[in-house]
């Protein structure tokens, strides 16, 4: 009885070691060399393909279900501001930029479960055909949660951590080969509740 | 403690490389109930509202055909359609989510719009102009994207996408 009991233990630990390693690991930070970054952006050149390795692979898994290969499509992701700061939905952003050597691309906010985020409006994403610019010709899109005159994502009342998605489809070649070569936005912190 | 070690690094090692099989298992699953559909056929998603949401991260701006596959008794035979003015692609995953083939329509307009989808190793018979493509496990995920190029064209997106076809191809 007191080897059974044992036995029990050891494994009741060691599998809430390994689960709860496990599960540690994949929530950190990754720093591998698939990962590229630049600012607050960060995309996996591995997600999707078949050369991802298994931590990729389930990160991706819990946080981009059915990516493409990056020859298809460039999935890059922000949780910060420029300044490095969590991205946060009592807090309003502008995302600046100018567009992207590629067919299409969108830039869509998540909320903290990586689902859309309710709103009346419906309003989750601008992309590349219905973003308006300004005299400059650069675009900028705000997340807040108070209306925007122009290319506003609502965030909500909920006080949540957000995420960014910008995807290229079909990016140009160089894009592929050296996807820091994107002339990716700025996400600026404008105000926070 | 050694013997504790060890076996919490199996598990560790097991939980991570498991967990995208299981959450397919469990989306696939869930896409079908949600839907009542049955696998090997075309589901034809409404577009992705906070809602209307299965997937993690949908994008808004697709529109999404999805097919929960079985190859493992017969193979599955595709017919994409090849849209004007628009992005649309079919992508192939397999059981450990790997995206094990992807084509877009400018490369079905060139190559041809009708894809055999069989398990690697599958002896099959037939000919045909479609091009066979071999998945690395008998279960998975075919994902079809249509783009919503313009607001004022959602019901002219939402023809092209029940425009896709997946039928089991009797062998």
């Amino acid at each position: 009885m007191k080897t059974a009991l044992k036995y029990l233990c050891i494994f009741l630990v060691a599998l809430v070691l390994g689960i709860g390693s496990a599960l540690y690991w994949l929530a950190r930070s990754p720093l591998d060399s698939n990962w590229v970054r630049k600012g607050p952006w960060k995309t996996n050149v591995l997600a999707g393909s078949e050369q991802s390795g298994m931590y990729d692979r389930a990160r991706v898994a819990i946080a981009g279900l059915l990516a493409l290969k990056k020859s298809e499509t460039l999935y890059y992701v922000a949780d910060t501001d420029d300044s490095g700061e969590p991205l946060r939905a009592i807090c309003e952003y502008k995302i600046e930029g100018k567009g992207f050597d590629t067919r299409w691309w969108s830039v869509t906010a998540y909320g903290s479960t990586y689902f859309l985020i309710p709103n009346e409006q419906k309003r989750y994403s601008f992309n590349g055909n219905n973003v308006t610019r300004d005299r400059d010709g650069l675009f900028r899109i705000h997340l807040s949660s108070t209306p925007k005159e122009m290319n506003w994502i609502p965030t909500g009342q909920k006080d949540q951590k957000l995420h960014v998605t910008l995807r290229l489809y079909n990016p140009s070649p160089d894009i592929i080969g050296d996807p820091s070569s994107a002339d990716l936005p700025h996400i600026i912190r404008e105000v926070c509740r | 403690m050694i013997a504790t070690l060890v076996l919490a690094a199996i598990f560790h090692v097991a939980a991570v490389a498991f967990l995208p099989d299981v959450i397919m298992a469990v989306v696939s699953k869930i896409a079908l109930q949600s839907s009542k559909a049955s696998v090997n056929t075309a589901i034809y998603r409404p577009r992705e509202t906070h809602d209307q949401q299965t997937i993690v991260m949908p994008s808004p701006d697709l529109l999404y055909t999805l097919c929960v596959y079985d190859v493992s008794q017969k193979p599955l035979r595709i017919e994409a359609p090849v849209p004007k003015g628009t992005y649309f692609s079919v992508a192939m995953y397999a059981a450990n989510t790997d995206n094990f083939f992807v084509i877009n329509d400018r490369q079905l307009e060139r190559d041809g719009r009708e894809i055999l989808l069989v398990h690697k190793g599958m002896s099959y018979h037939g000919s045909g102009n479609y091009r066979v493509v071999e998945a690395p496990t008998p279960q998975g995920i075919i994902l079809c994207r249509t783009l919503i190029t313009d607001e004022n064209r959602i019901d002219e997106m939402i023809r092209i996408q029940h425009q896709v076809t997946i039928t089991q191809v009797e062998q």
